[in-house]
């Protein structure tokens, strides 16, 4: 199957690119500057010159979606790549050497998810206060475990196979074979679930954001919007529901995205319907 | 059996211990001087020293640390020096919100999501099960806490079924109080039903494809009654995997939506400890969630255990 | 009036026709075989006659069980299963509920089908201990689940039991032995067999009649003596000459008869830890073993599955570090790892299972060369003739080196499993069942090369194999291993003619008799 035949991974993905390119396009281009506060036009309705109005502070909502999504997506993205960048080894280590090492990485593992993010979060902003680095850091490390449960149950699948041995029996050693031989074949999976973890820390940097862990003014993030409105909500839901909508359609895109590649990537799930019957 | 069970509560013990220390060297030794991280750079050397004296914070770190545990064993999670009352009472005072409400969502996502997926994995590729998932697709994009707003808006705002926020305590009103947690249990359970309902699915599905459903059809049940009678169960090991991971989710979870509907829990309480840098009182909230996550994590690991022959008897490597 | 009547039978995936056009009908208390090679169509076959197809399958066509055409009905077609057609399929490991025990298994066919029957006669009937009732699978070996299979499917008392492939997934003398129980159970409760098998010799053992498929037709039907004694289709007169390979061991001139590996007391220990605080269990997996290989010999390694033979192999082959003792190789004494370079390359393994011998994210050339970095004098353009070299002894073209492995079929994947083994010119290869995944038209070509690169290059061979008819004709010298140990060894002649040891003797009875 060709990754054009399968419509919802073109969605998703189409999706994915629209949000990230115009997140990137407000490091240089916003309808209007974001930190532009105009009491005068505040609580504006959708308009030709603000399509999506104005907020509490009268600052144009397109802007803010744009500049906010980029940060949601920086975080979100800065925090796959801390549990990517050390989950898949640990998680190579665990199936590539067995024994203590794996003992340790599935223990540590375990450990970690005893520590949700929102408790990651916590314990920081106590130490050093609010800030968006926060946020990256609690989840973070949340998605260390993750990555090197995913690494390291691909992996064992590939190990048992003739030709890690063969490789073996060619004198590589189990670094040259983890790299070689095993990280080429789960590639994949790790980075199906690098976007699986991208959409999910983009509603945890929300949740974060939103109770007051996260992104701080006068920087801004799709959480940190739906903070700013929920003291208005009763009287201007119009705020709540932008951003709001925002993050359910980028997140979904992501998913599906996500999702998608899985199918294209495991030939087992495609051919699981006839499996049992041809052989 | 037993020997199991044994071994997965010393892990329990382990960990708990582990992350105690963590929190600990986190908020008490970091700080530096925890007198005057709480009174701050402005607060005179005499203040500070005898908050220094009145805290405990003169005796050597090994010495708190090992009273701050032995305090916590009996009940004791010292005092808080912002609100003047001791840690443990203002916890349980609080814990009959969050506990209720994260229970409540538990209990909702699992009678909702369950037979959903089910449902869905019965009606593989038909246009049932399509909607479901799409459903699922968007329930597991949403915020919880955004949802619960949404929630706000409509059933309390518009249609005045249900209060928008605030709490009764259950001595005064218990009515009332179960009132106020419909609205932030849905908002916490849907999403999570969402995420059950997908995997029940995949489970499902997975478990359809395997020789034993077959061996189930041959014996004369059809393709529906295999998938019930064999099917589930063999499908619920890895729901039960991620129940435990769940929870965590949801007490987090809890901690945020409190904020939307204004609930005395422990989420408002450990916020306004941050903002004023009650560590004692940071302290204590989070070992309490860390207990009550990894809490759950022991209970669908040994739930595990009672369902799966294997595990109990040593079959799987 | 026939039980079963197939008529026009034809299983589609979408596009794709599984099945066209077959035909087939069993009297009460026949036995029928359908035979033929993977992706054939007869399990799908034997599968649609009773409704258990897969819900992606289309099937047309007419079947009639009893004089009754089968039940449009889920529900219908299902009670016929239930009070009828008893069913045992080929992987014992997965075809019962992992979670419920087998007493409980049992009693749910009993239930379904609304006979009375009593447990633990049933398992009596299997010659299953009665303790086995309140056992979970996973206690079980893959011969006793699969008695527990059968007992399952004969709680029901069918008329008709259809047992797919039941065998394959055994051991010879778990074989053996579950033939000779299918056989007498039909023979005691006059029930009808329909028997699907890739192997011939099972089917002329319990059938009385054969339809020969190939391709999702049916090729050839006929009584069993008939058609393999007198096979009128190219088809079928092939599968019978594999049945009995042709091999001709070439006339070697073996001037040196010198010692290549010997190994002194050579053991495996596995400890399994069970808890933090337990002792760990030990299994010795190979158990003071000492053997000597002379240099050009071909030497077989038989035994039981479990017994030992694979892990031997891993540590002459310095995959596996051993637990105690030593092995000496070209006069050089090692301990199963950390083999130098260019010890290493003189030692090559050829692996079971063609599909998993080669990366799929690498070329062909790229694996083949892999072992070259044992050779590291060599230049780009050495290696790239060794890899043709190598590609075209096993009979393929260097045009292939650019390929990917999904690119070639079974045979030709062990073909190249062979070539890679060759390229850094070994005096010594491990060949670990190489034949027995691939299907039997095959098997004598694969062996039939070994034979002539053996000869071609003065190799020594290990052959590990379940296949006494094949190791028979090839080896010159045999190793019988039980639990560990190796209980037996001498040549073909001596070990076929006149076994010693029980072991021996149960392998060699468990063996099917020739088609002719």
């Amino acid at each position: 199957m060709k990754a054009w035949q399968h419509p919802s991974f073109v969605v998703g993905a189409a999706l994915s690119l629209i949000f990230a390119i115009v997140a990137m396009l407000s490091l240089v281009w916003t309808p209007y500057p974001i930190t532009e506060i105009d009491i005068g036009r505040r609580f504006l309705g959708p308009s030709e010159a603000h399509w999506l109005g104005t907020d509490h502070l009268g600052r144009d909502m397109v802007s803010l979606i744009m500049r906010g999504t980029l940060t949601s997506f920086f975080v979100a993205a800065i925090a796959v790549l801390i549990g990517a960048g050390i989950g898949v080894p640990l998680g190579l280590v665990a199936a590539g050497f067995r024994g203590r090492a794996e003992w340790a990485v599935l223990r540590v593992s375990d450990f970690i998810f005893a520590f949700p993010a929102l408790i990651v979060a916590i314990l920081i902003t106590t130490l050093f206060g609010p800030g968006a680095v926060n946020a990256i850091i609690a989840i973070g490390i949340f998605n260390i475990p993750v990555f090197a449960r995913v690494t390291r149950g691909g992996a064992l699948a590939i190990r048992p196979m003739a030709f890690v041995s063969a490789a073996r029996l060619a004198g590589l050693d189990n670094w040259q074979i983890a790299l070689r031989h095993l990280l080429p074949n789960i590639a994949g999976l790790v980075i199906v679930q690098a976007t699986i973890q991208l959409s999910l820390g983009i509603l945890a940097e929300a949740g974060l954001s939103y109770v007051g862990l996260g992104t701080q003014p006068p920087d801004t993030s799709l959480g940190l919007m739906l903070r700013d409105a929920q003291a208005l909500f009763i009287l201007h839901p119009f705020l709540s529901l932008v951003p709001g909508i925002a993050i359910v359609i980028l997140v979904i895109a992501l998913n599906l995205a996500g999702d998608g590649m899985r199918d294209l990537l495991d030939p087992r799930l495609r051919s699981q319907d006839t499996r049992n019957g041809v052989a | 059996m037993p020997g199991i069970a044994i071994r997965r509560i010393a892990g329990f013990v382990a960990t708990l211990l582990v992350a105690a220390l963590v929190v600990f060297v986190l908020l008490d030794l970091l700080p530096g001087d925890p007198a005057r991280f709480i009174l701050g750079i402005n607060a005179s050397a005499e203040a500070v020293a005898s908050l220094r004296t009145q805290m405990g914070f003169d005796a050597p770190a090994w010495q708190r640390f090992g009273d701050w545990l032995w305090g916590m064993l009996q009940g004791d999670f010292g005092i808080s020096y912002t609100q003047g009352a001791p840690v443990a009472e203002l916890i349980a005072e609080r814990i009959w919100v969050t506990l209720p409400l994260a229970g409540v969502a538990m209990v909702i996502s699992v009678a909702v999501g369950l037979p959903l997926g089910i449902a869905a994995a019965r009606r593989r590729g038909r246009p049932a099960d399509t909607a479901l998932m799409v459903l699922a697709q968007i329930g597991i994009a949403i915020p919880n806490f955004w949802f619960g707003l949404l929630l706000a808006l409509v059933f309390a705002v518009m249609l005045g079924w249900l209060p928008t926020g605030g709490f009764i305590p259950w001595q005064e009103d218990p009515v009332s109080a179960a009132r106020s947690l419909v609205l932030p249990g849905l908002a916490l359970a849907l999403p999570q039903a969402a995420i059950l309902a997908r995997v029940m699915r995949t489970a499902l599905v997975e478990v359809s494809g395997q020789d034993f459903i077959r061996t189930a059809e041959a014996k004369g049940m059809t393709r529906g009654e295999a998938l019930w009678r064999h099917g589930v169960r063999n499908a619920l090991l890895p729901v039960i995997t991620i129940l435990g991971l769940q929870f965590a989710f949801l007490i987090s979870g809890v901690i945020i939506v409190e904020n939307v509907f204004y609930l005395p829990g422990l989420g408002r309480l450990v916020l306004a400890a941050i903002l004023e840098r009650d560590l004692v009182l940071v302290r204590g909230i989070t070992m309490v969630l860390i207990v009550a996550v990894t809490a759950t994590m022991l209970l669908t690991d040994l739930l595990y255990t009672l369902v799966d022959p294997r595990v109990r008897t040593g079959g799987r490597p | 009036m026939a039980l079963l009547e197939v008529d026009g039978l034809t299983v589609s995936f979408g596009d794709m026709r599984a099945v066209r056009d077959v035909g087939f009908a069993l009297e009460p208390g026949e036995r029928l075989g359908l035979v033929g090679e993977s992706g054939s169509g007869k399990s799908l076959s034997a599968l649609a006659a009773t409704g258990l197809l897969p819900d992606t399958a289309r099937w047309g066509g007419r079947i009639r069980f009893g004089g009754q055409p089968l039940p449009r009905d889920e529900r219908e077609r299902a009670r016929l299963r239930a009070e009828r057609v008893g069913f045992v399929f080929q992987e014992p490991m997965t075809a019962l509920n992992p979670l419920m025990k087998i007493s409980h298994q049992i009693r749910e066919a009993l239930t379904l089908s609304g006979v009375e029957g009593d447990i633990f006669q049933l398992l009596e009937e299997v010659d299953l201990d009665r303790g086995f009732a309140e056992r979970y699978p996973h206690q079980l070996s893959g011969g006793q689940r699969q008695r527990a299979m059968i007992a399952i499917a004969l709680a029901k008392r069918p008329e008709l039991l259809i047992a797919d492939e039941p065998t394959s997934a055994l051991d010879l003398i778990t074989q053996a032995r579950i033939l000779d129980l299918l056989d007498e159970l039909c023979r005691s409760r006059g029930m009808a067999l329909l028997f699907i098998s890739h192997d011939l010799r099972a089917v002329a053992r319990l059938c009385e009649r054969v339809v020969v498929m190939q391709a999702g037709r049916v090729v050839e039907h006929g009584p069993v003596a008939e058609v393999f004694k007198n096979p009128r289709e190219s088809y079928t007169r092939r599968l019978v000459d594999a049945d009995t390979p042709r091999l001709v061991r070439l006339p070697q001139s073996r001037p040196q008869r010198q010692s290549l590996l010997a190994t002194r007391a050579l053991s495996k220990k596995y400890s399994q830890r069970q808890g933090f605080l337990r002792k760990p269990r030990i299994t010795v997996a190979v158990d003071k073993v000492s053997l000597e290989l002379t240099e050009g010999a071909f030497t077989a390694l038989v035994g039981p599955s479990g017994c030992g033979k694979s892990t031997l192999a891993q540590m002459l082959a310095g995959l596996e570090p051993s637990s105690s003792g030593e092995i000496s190789f070209l006069g050089r004494v090692h301990y199963g790892s950390n083999l130098a370079a260019d010890l290493r390359r003189q030692i090559s393994l050829v692996f079971q299972d063609p599909f998993s011998s080669f990366d799929p994210r690498m070329s062909v050339a790229d694996s083949l060369m892999e072992p070259l970095r044992l050779l590291p004098d060599l230049d780009a353009a050495q290696r790239r003739s060794r890899a043709v070299e190598a590609i075209e002894a096993v009979g393929l073209s260097a045009n292939m080196l650019g390929r990917y492995p999904h690119a070639f079929s079974g045979g030709q994947r062990q073909r190249l499993a062979i070539a890679r083994a060759l390229i850094t010119r070994p005096k010594f290869l491990i060949l670990d069942e190489p034949v027995s995944a691939l299907d039997v038209s095959v098997r004598s070509e694969i062996l039939g090369l070994l034979l002539k690169l053996q000869n071609d290059f003065g190799l020594t061979y290990l052959l590990i194999s379940h296949d006494l008819e094949s190791v028979r004709h090839l080896a010159d010298r045999v190793l019988v291993m039980s639990a560990g140990e190796i209980v037996e060894a001498g040549t073909p002649k001596d070990i076929f003619d006149n076994p010693a040891h029980d072991l021996t003797k149960a392998l060699l009875a468990a063996r099917l008799p020739a088609l002719s």
